[in-house]
């Protein structure tokens, strides 16, 4: 980490594990080297038309009814596709025009992650008031926890990542009702951690790689605690307890 | 912002970004063929999604995470024998290059490492993101990242112990 301009300091700090300015011209070099072979670039141009026009195709095959049979099908659907439409909307207007009534539905640009945001979702904050005041969600790592980062992703899920026994952790809190982890992977096991929370234990494999994590919820907020480099489940479990 | 049509503007397209877009399937595929048939499948993606985008830079972001992902299917659906898994087990102790004394050793590295791993080397050190962006590109925590980057470059300090670079990626 020496001799590193204080612009590229910026972006290769501790935590980052970022290495040297070397290291990244070596990894572009070894990149760039890869060449494609002769004629690759017009030869891919011509099968990527080729496969495009191919996918489409299939919907000009569709041969139409003939006109009578046509409007038959229209006028003995119609009616009862039209009045589950009108179920539909009634049902939703419902549960927007009686307070209490149903889970409100939440809104926003923060329903899911996209994976190419046109901005950084990721905002960093100097604490958890901070981080509380910008999202209304308040948490804070436990006691004993090192290189501790407060951050919001896209301002409705408040996140605090830590280090404790060399192990590193991120709590998300959210009133998001999908996963928003940020985990991928398929479930391996689930138990019960806490019957006081609905807390579950989960683990998720992933590519051959095993994360733990622990969600519950409380006051109408749902948590996720989490740890991606080999703790151990007692460990996972001590953090969760602390911060219940 | 401009939506990509099969035309003059396609190609304009497709002539910024082909040979990046093979040189990331070549570096998951290692096998000409296949990056090729991976590089025409990420084009397809782009003629027929309709997608628009702001920048070149957001075109750079939706081209590296779109590729990749097609590539780590690819890899999944058919058994491949002498290439990496996505299985990170079976790539814990690969073998290192033999000694060179050009940047060959390094992409020899880089090629070995689990797909995985590969997708935040590239993003970091040639697409130049930072740890959080890259985190919002695939949707993964800013630590994920980080233990991710931090693990790649052991994997690559240990293949080149042994190769010109062997004091390269230390700590």
């Amino acid at each position: 980490m020496n001799n590193i301009p204080d612009d590229l300091k910026k972006t290769v700090n501790t935590t980052d594990n970022a290495g040297s300015e070397r290291d990244g011209a070596l990894i572009r070099d070894a990149f760039d080297s890869i060449e494609p072979r002769e004629g690759a670039k017009s030869r891919m141009l011509a099968n990527i038309l080729e496969k495009a026009a191919a996918q489409e195709k299939p919907a000009e095959k569709n041969t139409r009814k003939p006109l009578l049979s046509r409007i038959t099908l229209i006028t003995r659907w119609a009616l009862p596709v039209a009045a589950c439409l009108a179920i539909v909307v009634l049902v939703a207007l419902k549960s927007r025009i009686l307070p209490g009534t149903g889970t409100p539905v939440p809104t926003g640009t923060g329903g899911t992650l996209s994976p190419i945001p046109d901005t950084n979702p990721f905002k960093e904050y100097p604490s958890s008031e901070a981080l509380r005041a910008a999202t209304g969600l308040t948490i804070s790592a436990p006691q004993g926890s090192e290189d501790i980062l407060y951050a919001s992703v896209w301002d409705n899920i408040a996140e605090v990542s830590f280090t404790i026994d060399e192990k590193q952790y991120v709590l998300r809190a959210s009133k998001l009702s999908d996963d928003f982890s940020g985990l991928y992977g398929m479930e391996i096991s689930s138990e019960t951690a806490d019957t006081e929370n609905g807390a579950k234990l989960v683990l998720l494999r992933d590519e051959g790689i095993d994360f733990l994590k622990i969600v519950w919820a409380k006051d109408g907020v749902n948590y996720v605690l989490m740890n991606t480099d080999g703790a151990d489940r007692d460990a996972l479990l001590a953090i969760y307890r602390s911060l219940k | 912002m401009s939506a990509v049509k099969p035309s003059a503007e396609f190609e304009a397209f497709y002539e910024r970004h082909w040979r990046y877009v093979y040189r990331l399937c070549f570096t998951y595929m290692r096998s000409e063929a296949d990056a090729e048939d991976c590089t025409e499948d990420v084009f397809v993606k782009v003629l027929n999604g309709g997608f628009t985008f702001t920048d070149e830079t957001h075109e750079r972001k939706w081209l590296t995470v779109t590729a990749s992902n097609l590539c780590k299917d690819r890899l999944k659906s058919f058994s491949r024998k002498n290439v990496d898994s996505l299985d990170a087990d079976d790539a814990e102790e690969p073998a290192a290059p033999p000694p060179k004394e050009d940047y060959s050793d390094v992409r020899e590295a880089v090629l070995a490492l689990p797909a995985k791993l590969k997708d935040v080397v590239w993003m970091y050190y040639y697409d130049g993101l930072r740890t959080d962006e890259i985190a919002a590109a695939l949707g993964s925590p800013p630590s994920t990242i980080r233990n991710r980057l931090k693990d790649a470059r052991e994997r690559l300090r240990h293949l080149l112990r042994n190769s010109g670079y062997g004091d390269a990626f230390n700590p």
